[in-house]
């Protein structure tokens, strides 16, 4: 009779246990499913590592959901498995700008905006991407950002906010400032 | 006999719990109580949209509704439903909201339909902090409605049903981040 209290017991026990495995992983799974449909709807995925530029968010724009009105984002997929990837951009002035790296498991692991990037390292700033099990030797002035466990494909977004999108000479400025992107791709030190 | 069925039975009834789990999980976190700061009428993620702390159900509930949102130090998304006085906000009513600017570094206040700017003639959707037109205290007043205002009036065009107000704080200040749930945030006052 007590054997069979503790087998009960223990099945209990390692049934909750077990439930909660297959909830972390069915939810963790589910998770990375619908960022990676996502990633897929963009128009650079079949081009990893290069950044393309949208227009300012309308109505029409549907791309992601709640889009951020006045912003204009410039969106890179990347894709770090064997490669590293070299960012460099300039942080313009007198607008809102911001560059994150998500994961495949929407954490926003990465950002880095105007107002710290001008504080912390000027108006160039040089960014290196690479996968948590690369080595890399930091040169002067880069930063070296890591991409998390799981995540060596995922998303860049620099985001560009117009002061005022009634001003079509801005639009024209901001659009210039877009652009001032750049990637490289770099092979990984042996 | 029984070990073994206790062995065999185990997966599947861990597989059922681990469901029924997710299934009130995701219930709680769409009904839109669950891990939330409310202030007033908004209301906003506890830890954050992009965050590493976020839970994984708001991660799944993220990834299915927007994804790719910023962190709590970069922005702070406010979403609100439901007027000041508890009602939902439906297009064939007219809206008010006022108040003075959050302590952000940049706000913007923009009505949302299933994700997405609602359409209308004019192509606004929203108003912000640099071009939002203001009392001489400093203070503003955004309108809502279908027929036209003057001053700072967002079209609601010409729909049916309901829609969302989402208010986006980027680079918000100490006193917004430390007491989240006591900040300065604008009435949403249903005028008719």
């Amino acid at each position: 009779m007590t054997l069979i209290f503790i087998q009960i017991i223990v099945w209990i026990i390692l049934t909750l246990i077990l439930s909660r495995i297959f909830y972390i992983l069915v939810i963790s799974l589910y998770t990375y499913y619908l960022t990676d449909k996502r990633l897929k709807g963009f128009p650079g995925f079949r081009y990893p590592n290069v950044f393309g530029h949208g227009p300012v968010t309308s109505a029409k724009s549907r791309l992601v959901p709640y889009p951020t009105p006045h912003a204009m984002v410039s969106g890179c997929i990347y894709n770090v498995h064997e490669k590293a990837l070299r960012i460099q951009a300039k942080v313009p002035k007198g607008v809102y700008w911001s560059i994150t790296f998500f994961a495949r498991n929407q954490d926003c692991y990465f950002t880095l905006n105007d107002l710290e990037a001008k504080q912390k390292y000027g108006e160039d700033i040089e960014i290196i991407l690479k996968n948590r099990r690369a080595s890399y030797t930091t040169k002067k002035n880069e930063i070296v950002v890591s991409a998390p466990r799981y995540s060596n494909r995922g998303l860049i977004l620099i985001r560009l906010i117009m002061m005022n999108p009634s001003d079509t000479e801005e639009m024209k400025r901001i659009t210039q400032m877009q652009k001032m992107v750049k990637t490289e791709v770099l092979e990984l030190e042996k | 006999m029984i070990l073994i069925i206790l062995i065999l039975s185990s997966p599947v009834v861990a597989a059922c719990l681990a469901y029924l789990w997710y299934l009130v999980q995701i219930r709680r976190a769409t009904k839109g109580n669950y891990d939330i700061i409310r202030n007033g009428c908004w209301q906003t993620n506890r830890r954050g949209e992009g965050s590493k702390e976020a839970l994984r159900i708001h991660r799944a509930r993220i990834a299915k509704r927007a994804g790719f949102g910023m962190n709590r130090d970069e922005a702070i998304y406010w979403g609100a439903d439901f007027d000041s006085e508890g009602k939902r906000i439906t297009y064939n009513h007219k809206y008010r909201i006022e108040g003075v600017d959050p302590d952000t570094r940049w706000w913007c206040l923009s009505v949302n339909r299933d994700g997405f700017f609602v359409p209308n003639e004019f192509d606004r959707y929203s108003f912000s902090k640099t071009d939002v037109k203001r009392e001489t205290d400093g203070s503003w007043v955004i309108k809502l409605s279908t027929e036209e205002q003057s001053g700072n009036w967002i079209p609601l065009g010409d729909q049916d049903g309901h829609f969302r107000i989402t208010l986006r704080c980027y680079n918000p200040d100490p006193p917004m981040i430390e007491n989240i749930e006591g900040t300065n945030l604008p009435q949403f006052i249903r005028e008719d």
